[in-house]
């Protein structure tokens, strides 16, 4: 018993190997340290290139052009500026004047952003020049407002009011033409712009233009419709009929119309009628000279109505097609097939675990939101739940299953991730006027303060998603 | 006594490899942040403008000029497309660099590359 404790003494005493053994120990505790470094370490790059992944996927939905489109409404004006009248007088002197030929407005023209003004489509709404005398022609854009389009289902009625937009503009242009039918001054015009707003006043563009090419019809008009002659037969034959039977029947007497009449008067109706036939075809001449005003502005209006209707079926055409889908769909599309692609070059799988695993960390997408909802608060973003795998690399030391960290038998860390990118435009304000002709922003706004102002504010910046994601998901931290 | 400073210096390598680890973790982590905050810059910045932001950057985070040897941002019109911005991003990390302080005493290079969407500038 003695020699039992002795020797236990003895060993307790014995400060051989001491050394040996603490080491043993403090290197094992700094081995395991040094492991949870790598593995801490290696999570949180994985993590930082997770999230820049995650930033640049989203953004690519947020702005893909195929899902999120800028949409606008604009109004297209034109002054169809000024056409130059001469005149020489018997000295030979020629004097000149400008009759402006008065302006119209296209209303609410709503199209894409990137047709109507990035590659200038809005001048497809501008209207005929009558030239370029003391007010030049002009054309220019007036901006109402600007939207995110996600579904183009949602734009259907508005595509619609072109319609109207283009009834409008026809009407515009129809009355711009009588303004300037009936305000020409030129000794050529001025005896006959009576006439001309007498027969073409008030119709519309195409029968402009049927009188315009028809020089009987043109006549036919003036003298029945607008002087009061007798539309029967060939023009005057009435009115010689009558003066004839009263020279060869009863030459004091002649009942017309339930009024007697002398043969007189007979006679000087007779010429008077010829007189504006004459007229009528001395008016028809003189307005062939400017009829490429009435020619023009059909023109102009029949385009616009036929690019209205090709545009308006074709968003329509587009919206029943069976491969139709949407913004909302076409941004979650491009967010993942970035995210894939920038994932394979990180040296990063994607997707979820199909097979054996491998110690090569994994992101797969938790949840995509495309809030293309303007009332959401999040409108409008998209924000994406990312879940990076990562498999630890000394998988044996690893292995705390009541963490509940492990993932298809893969011993690692799991870490979500979130991102928020905001399909971000400006206030349309910032953006009011366009003049083609003067190549710049026109309007009553300066020139630089449109500029300074305008594209530095946002329409909406959306609250903030994952920041609230993180309070919701991480508050028990 | 020999055992005694064996283990310590034994202790005094693991300590600096791990103390290393971790400035290798902090360095790489550092690259990726900047080459994610370049690239966002240039992705929202005008074609002719891309390189701009590349020498912003450098004198905004690099103004020490020690710093600017170590952190290099590469010419962003490399490898980018009008679709997509390419930016690497390398960092020469001084290993033991609190013993060697010494610039040349040897480097690791520690790279980040990033892709971010081009974005039309918006109006």
């Amino acid at each position: 018993m003695q020699q039992q404790y002795t020797r236990a003494k003895h060993l307790v005493n014995d400060e051989k190997g001491n050394i040996l053994f603490i080491t043993s120990f403090v290197i094992l505790g700094l081995f395991l340290m040094a492991v949870g470094l790598v593995e801490m370490g290696r999570f949180l790059i994985i993590r930082e290139q997770a999230q820049t992944i995650n930033d640049a996927a989203v953004l690519t939905g947020a702005t893909s052009k195929d899902s999120t489109q800028k949409w606008v409404t604009i109004d297209v004006h034109t002054n169809h500026g000024s056409y130059r009248e001469c005149q020489t007088d018997s000295e030979g002197n020629t004097t000149c004047w400008c009759v402006g030929c008065g302006s119209s407005t296209v209303e609410d023209v709503f199209g894409l952003e990137s047709d109507l003004l990035d590659n200038g489509g809005w001048r497809r709404y501008s209207l005929f020049s009558c030239g370029n005398c003391d007010t030049p022609y002009d054309t220019w854009y007036t901006f109402k407002n600007r939207e995110l389009i996600y579904d183009m289902r949602d734009i259907m009625s508005q595509i619609n009011k072109l319609t109207n937009s283009a009834n409008k503009t026809r009407n515009n242009v129809t009355q711009a033409i009588d303004r300037v039918l009936g305000n020409l001054k030129s000794k050529q015009h001025r005896p006959y712009t009576h006439i001309y707003t007498g027969v073409l006043g008030g119709l519309s563009l195409e029968d402009k233009k049927k009188y315009a090419d028809d020089e009987s019809l043109f006549v036919r008009k003036y003298v029945v419709n607008i002087s009061g002659f007798s539309g029967k037969g060939n023009l005057c034959s009435t009115e010689r009929k009558e003066y004839e039977d009263a020279l060869y029947g009863n030459p004091i007497y002649y009942e017309t119309s339930g009024r007697k009449k002398s043969l007189d008067e007979l006679f000087v109706r007779y010429m008077e009628c010829v007189y504006t036939v004459q007229t009528g075809k001395e008016a028809y001449s003189s307005l062939q000279s400017i009829r490429s005003i009435i020619d023009d502005s059909l023109d102009s209006v029949t385009t616009l109505e036929q690019q209205v209707d090709d545009y308006i079926n074709t968003a329509r055409d587009t919206i029943n097609s069976p491969d139709y889908r949407t913004g909302q769909d076409k941004a979650k599309e491009a967010t993942t097939s970035f995210l894939k692609a920038v994932t394979e070059v990180k040296g990063l799988n994607y997707g979820p675990l199909i097979g054996e695993s491998d110690s090569t960390p994994r992101l797969s997408p938790s949840d995509i939101f495309v809030y293309d909802d303007a009332s959401s608060r999040y409108h409008p973003s998209v924000a994406m739940i990312l879940t990076a795998e990562i498999p630890a690399i000394f998988q044996n030391l690893t292995n705390w299953p009541e963490l509940n960290l492990f993932n298809n038998n893969e011993r690692g860390l799991k870490q979500r991730v979130c991102s928020q990118a905001t399909t971000f435009y400006y206030d349309p304000s910032g953006h009011r006027q366009y003049s083609a002709a003067e190549g710049k922003l026109k309007g009553s706004l300066n020139t630089e303060s449109v500029i300074q102002s305008g594209y530095t504010k946002y329409v909406k910046v959306p609250d903030d998603y994952c920041k609230e994601w993180r309070k919701d998901n991480y508050k028990t931290l | 006594m020999i055992e005694a400073v064996l283990s310590f210096m034994l202790f005094l390598i693991i300590f600096m490899g791990v103390i290393e680890v971790l400035y290798l973790v902090e360095s790489k982590l550092y690259v990726e942040k900047i080459s994610r905050a370049v690239c966002y810059e240039a992705a929202i910045t005008s074609v002719e403008e891309t390189n701009q932001i590349r020498d912003m950057f450098t004198l905004q985070y690099f103004d020490d000029e020690e710093e600017r040897q170590y952190v290099h941002i590469q010419d962003l019109t490399q490898g980018s497309t009008n679709e997509y911005i390419y930016c690497y991003v390398t960092y020469y990390h001084p290993p033991f660099k609190y013993i060697f302080p010494e610039k040349d005493k040897g480097r690791r290079l520690i790279d980040a590359t990033t892709i971010y969407p081009r974005q039309t500038p918006s109006k």
